[in-house]
């Protein structure tokens, strides 16, 4: 009996530890940062969470509200102060411009890079552009594909 | 049935496996202290150089930029010039970076142009000095970055990194040699609780072992336990038990074996006089002298089954009920019915009782215990003799003595004076119709009402028997 008991206990714990969500079919990732800023070395700042885009992956005006609206993971914060929205999105070449409210201006320049930066990676996701550049009012900031250093991965040579 | 079941080879191996079980769960157990103790060891050896390069690593920051707070504006090559004269900066990797992230300066020539999201550089363009340690792989590895800062303005901030293979190498040792010694300890862990275990299965399959030899009739059997623990103490009880039963055995054996013989001898003479009586033609009165005789031996069956049946009473279920009574009139009851039986034995009775002497005890057991002394001390006296009864007061004590001027009894039959069927003189018992019952059944009714019995006796002086009850405290009970 006490054996049978055992058995049905880790049957149901193996049950709620596999539990999942509902499996997205057209995932979009939008980066965003993380909530504490005292990570252990192996967490970079930036982190991603999965949205369903299904039927709107060309739609970029509708991802990036969604994107805006912010990060459902307790773990993560909007980059960008509430109220901050898409003004406009065209891409020029391998460049992708995207123009934002200016409620953005209100933010430190490490915030502001930061920001642009998780921006530009849920750009990189989602197209093959090399480059982003974010304008905020007078402000602007490129950042390219391979231009961001997350993680401090370097190693002397001896 | 059960209890043979109860032994067999399958209860034998639940109980191996279980204190198998205990031995596992002491290596479990401990075990899990070494591995927390492994992992103590660590952690506590990796924090201590943390701790030790935090210090060093967080001053070369300052000094940095401290330095490079002196420019009104960062470039990479006033950067360059002023870390260039700074040689007692000897990090792994310097990077500055302006205060949108911008790397401006890197030693290690990778980031150039890049943005820095380090989550320590982020931290610190927050205008906090930050520290970060890790081990990987036998390598401890520093981060540090603090703010520039110029006349109170946060112009960037300087990140820095050490790799330290030295220390990493000594962490990764004494990692290794607590594994060790924890690996050695553990096996020395294991091997004493297997051997332990392996002892105390062996000691305890003797316990089980002897306990089926008993089981199969062997009293004589004793278990071999040695040391001075728990089994050691159960082993010697176990011996106890057995020797008891082994005495309870063998008076039983005793028991039915005089039974036997004493119930035999009767039933044999009944046989042989009525085998008389149908063989051998015989007159009229001495017919009427043999069926006399048989009616004497069907009536002293008829006294031996009584007792036996009383002792049996006795021993099976002895009375709990008590009252209070006063010891003398029982006694002069007593006397009086055996008044007769003085006569024809020619025996003086002689009463001396103190009253009153109140007990706690059941006036029919009284009776009997009276009555058997005194039939005894006058079936066992020589004519002309005296029977002396006397109760007194002795302390808390109400004593009774029967003394006879008989026979008296051999010294090596006192001790067994009051076994069931011991006779101290067999032919003398028999012929004056004594079953050899009559002072067990007396000393059974004394043990029973709590008190005490002796016998003392110098041959060819008399006997005497004393009985000691408590006394009734009635000032006391009111």
């Amino acid at each position: 009996m006490k054996k049978w008991i055992a058995a049905g206990l880790c049957l149901l714990l193996l049950c709620g530890c596999g539990r999942k969500g509902k499996p997205l079919f057209d995932p979009v990732y939008f980066y965003y940062p993380r909530t504490e800023y005292d990570y252990g070395s192996a967490d970079s700042a930036i982190t991603w969470e999965a949205m369903d885009g299904t039927g709107h992956m060309d739609d970029f005006e509708f991802l990036l509200s969604e994107y805006f609206a912010g990060p459902i993971d307790e773990g993560l914060v909007n980059p960008f102060p509430v109220g901050t929205t898409l003004l406009s999105a065209r891409l020029e070449g391998d460049d992708f411009l995207l123009e934002i409210s200016p409620e953005a201006l209100e933010l430190p320049e490490h915030q502001f890079t930061l920001g642009c930066s998780c921006l530009s990676m849920t750009y990189f996701e989602l197209t093959q552009a090399e480059t982003v550049t974010v304008s905020c009012g007078e402000k602007s900031l490129t950042i390219r594909r391979n231009g961001m250093l997350l993680m401090d991965d370097y190693k002397p040579e001896s | 049935m059960a209890i043979t079941s109860e032994n067999n080879p399958s209860g034998s191996y639940r109980y191996r496996s279980s204190q198998f079980l205990y031995a596992m769960t002491y290596v479990a157990v401990t075990l899990a202290v070494l591995v927390f103790l492994n992992l103590y060891c660590s952690t506590i050896s990796k924090r201590l150089i943390y701790r030790s390069k935090e210090h060093s690593l967080v001053e070369k920051c300052h000094l940095a930029a401290d330095e490079l707070g002196t420019l009104e504006e960062l470039d990479a090559f006033a950067i360059s010039q002023i870390l260039g004269k700074m040689e007692s900066l000897t990090v792994t990797r310097l990077i500055v970076t302006d205060p949108g992230c911008a790397a401006l300066y890197d030693s290690a020539l990778t980031a150039a142009g890049q943005r820095i999201l380090l989550p320590e550089v982020l931290q610190a363009l927050e205008g906090d000095d930050v520290f970060n340690g890790d081990y990987q792989k036998g390598v401890v590895i520093c981060r540090a970055a603090t703010p520039i800062t110029h006349g109170g303005k946060r112009i960037g901030c300087v990140y820095m990194t050490e790799y330290d293979p030295v220390r990493g190498a000594l962490v990764r040792s004494l990692q290794i040699h607590v594994f060790q010694i924890t690996a050695v300890l553990e096996v020395f862990v294991l091997l004493f609780a297997l051997i332990y275990s392996a002892r105390f299965g062996l000691r305890m399959s003797r316990i089980m072992n002897s306990m089926r030899i008993i089981q199969s009739g062997d009293y004589s059997h004793k278990v071999v336990i040695g040391g001075s623990d728990e089994l050691a103490m159960l082993g010697r009880e176990f011996n106890d038990l057995t020797d008891r039963l082994q005495l309870s055995e063998q008076k039983r054996t005793q028991f039915v074996a005089d039974a036997s013989h004493e119930i035999k001898t009767p039933l044999a003479s009944i046989k042989l006089l009525s085998d008389s009586i149908l063989q051998n033609d015989m007159d009229a009165a001495t017919m009427r002298e043999f069926v006399a005789d048989i009616g004497a031996e069907a009536e002293r069956l008829n006294r031996m089954t009584e007792k036996l049946l009383a002792l049996t009473k006795l021993d099976s279920n002895p009375s709990s009920e008590v009252e209070i009574i006063h010891m003398a009139p029982t006694i002069r009851r007593v006397s009086k019915i055996l008044l007769p039986t003085a006569q024809a034995a020619g025996v003086t009775v002689e009463l001396h009782l103190e009253d009153p002497c109140p007990v706690l005890l059941l006036e029919d057991d009284l009776y009997q215990i009276v009555f058997n002394l005194m039939e005894n001390g006058m079936k066992y006296n020589v004519p002309g003799g005296k029977l002396e009864v006397r109760l007194f007061r002795e302390g808390d004590n109400a004593v009774l003595t029967v003394s006879d001027t008989g026979t008296g009894i051999p010294e090596e039959a006192l001790p067994h004076l009051f076994e069931r069927f011991y006779r101290a003189d067999k032919s003398r018992s028999r012929a004056t119709g004594g079953s050899g019952l009559g002072l067990s059944i007396v000393h059974a009714f004394v043990q029973n009402n709590g008190g005490t019995i002796r016998a003392q006796s110098t041959l060819g002086k008399g006997s005497c028997f004393t009985v000691t009850f408590p006394l009734f405290d009635t000032e006391a009970a009111l």
